[in-house]
């Protein structure tokens, strides 16, 4: 009977050792197997993030490529306007395609760098720089065609007082001879006050556009609109300038 | 040979001009070098007054013409370096005017004025464009 208990006891360890050997492989096994589906999970999470990196990369390399390129392309048409312009004064002529020559050089070392980022975040900076720094189509090109108008203008004006000063020669000679051209007088008069307040704007204008730089668009978004409507003011005092003058002519045509 | 230069000696010897032909003959030179004189009397002051009334009437008018009909100083504010040529005065160049006041340097002017007032009217067109086209200076998407 002992003997037999004591067989079923040493049976029993058996059987226990083997389940607890069971126990102890399985769990092995599946905490194996949980350690490793994890890691591969997140060596397939790096791998993806990486790859929406490089894509990310390439389309913003790729974008600022091409706004640069576009930029480039507008330069180069600034350059040959600035150069064909006939009443840009020399100085003006000469700091305009300083600033022209100097923007675009700019943007095209800018343009190798950025090809050669290799993160986004240096590459996104480099793109912003694009239009912080430069400012080709919120500046530049305004800023050219803005000048030229002052200029513009400006020679008009000189026209007109050339003009005014011939008109009043010989309306003072046509009054020596007894005529009445106090209606003509006056007009000159209108004339030459419309040429002055003209000029004033123009020269005024061509001044302080002249100077201005991308830091300054940047901390005013609204600094070219006044000045254009103040050019189309001073036109519409030299159309008017021009209009009287027409008339004194045609008027002094008839004597 | 002997004999012909012995007649020619002979000859010398005996010449022997009258004073009447030697005066006579002076006389003669010295007619033709006051003639000579006389008419360079005559000529010199002529050439040199041809000469000033050339230089009155066509040198210096000519000169102030190139110095002054055509010559424009541009907008004020850069004077120094903007001088544009332009025909200011048509009766000026073919002087028919002193003072370029006539209807023709009148017309001339004129249009000159309105030539200028049509490109700043071009130019006023394209500043219009270029301030409209700042809509492009947009921030480039990098996200």
């Amino acid at each position: 009977m002992i003997f037999i208990h004591i067989d079923r006891i040493a049976s029993m360890k058996h059987r226990l050792a083997a389940m607890l050997s069971l126990t102890v492989v399985s769990g092995l096994l599946l905490t194996g197997g949980v350690v490793s589906a994890d890691s591969s999970t997140t060596a397939t999470a790096a791998s993806t993030k990486t790859t929406n990196q490089q894509t990310r990369l390439q389309n913003i390399i790729s974008k600022g490529d091409q706004e640069i390129e576009r930029r480039l392309t507008t330069l180069s048409t600034l350059t040959s306007k600035i150069n064909a312009a006939t009443y840009l004064t020399a100085n003006d002529k000469s700091t305009l395609s300083s600033e022209v020559s100097s923007t675009t050089s700019g943007l095209t070392s800018l343009k190798t760098q950025l090809d050669s980022d290799t993160t986004v975040s240096s590459a996104a900076s480099d793109v912003n720089s694009i239009y912080t720094e430069y400012r080709v189509y919120a500046l530049v090109a305004p800023k050219v065609d803005l000048i030229k108008v002052a200029d513009d203008q400006q020679t008009v004006q000189s026209r007109l007082t050339t003009l005014s000063q011939k008109l009043q020669t010989r309306i003072t000679a046509e009054q020596k001879t007894g005529k009445n051209l106090s209606s003509m007088q006056s007009e000159l008069s209108d004339l030459n006050s419309k040429v002055e307040t003209a000029h004033s704007i123009s020269s005024n204008i061509e001044s302080s556009v002249i100077n201005l730089q991308p830091s300054d668009y940047n901390t005013n978004h609204e600094l070219l609109t006044g000045d254009n409507n103040q050019l189309k003011t001073a036109h519409s005092d030299d159309q008017a300038a021009d209009t009287d003058a027409k008339n004194i002519v045609s008027a002094l045509k008839t004597m | 040979m002997d004999k012909l230069d012995d007649d020619i000696k002979s000859s010398q010897k005996n010449y022997n001009p009258s004073s009447d032909f030697v005066e006579t003959t002076l006389q003669q030179i010295n007619n033709q070098h006051q003639t000579a004189h006389r008419r360079f009397k005559v000529w010199i002051p002529t050439l040199a007054g041809a000469l000033v009334l050339l230089a009155i009437f066509i040198i210096i008018p000519l000169h102030d013409n190139n110095k002054s009909g055509g010559v424009f100083e541009g907008p004020s504010s850069s004077k120094s370096s903007s001088i544009q040529s332009y025909p200011t005065s048509q009766a000026a160049a073919n002087g028919s005017s002193a003072n370029g006041t006539n209807n023709a340097s009148l017309t001339s002017d004129l249009n000159s004025v309105n030539n200028s007032i049509s490109q700043e009217s071009s130019d006023q067109s394209s500043a219009n464009s270029a301030l409209n086209d700042q809509s492009q200076e947009i921030a480039i998407p990098t996200d």
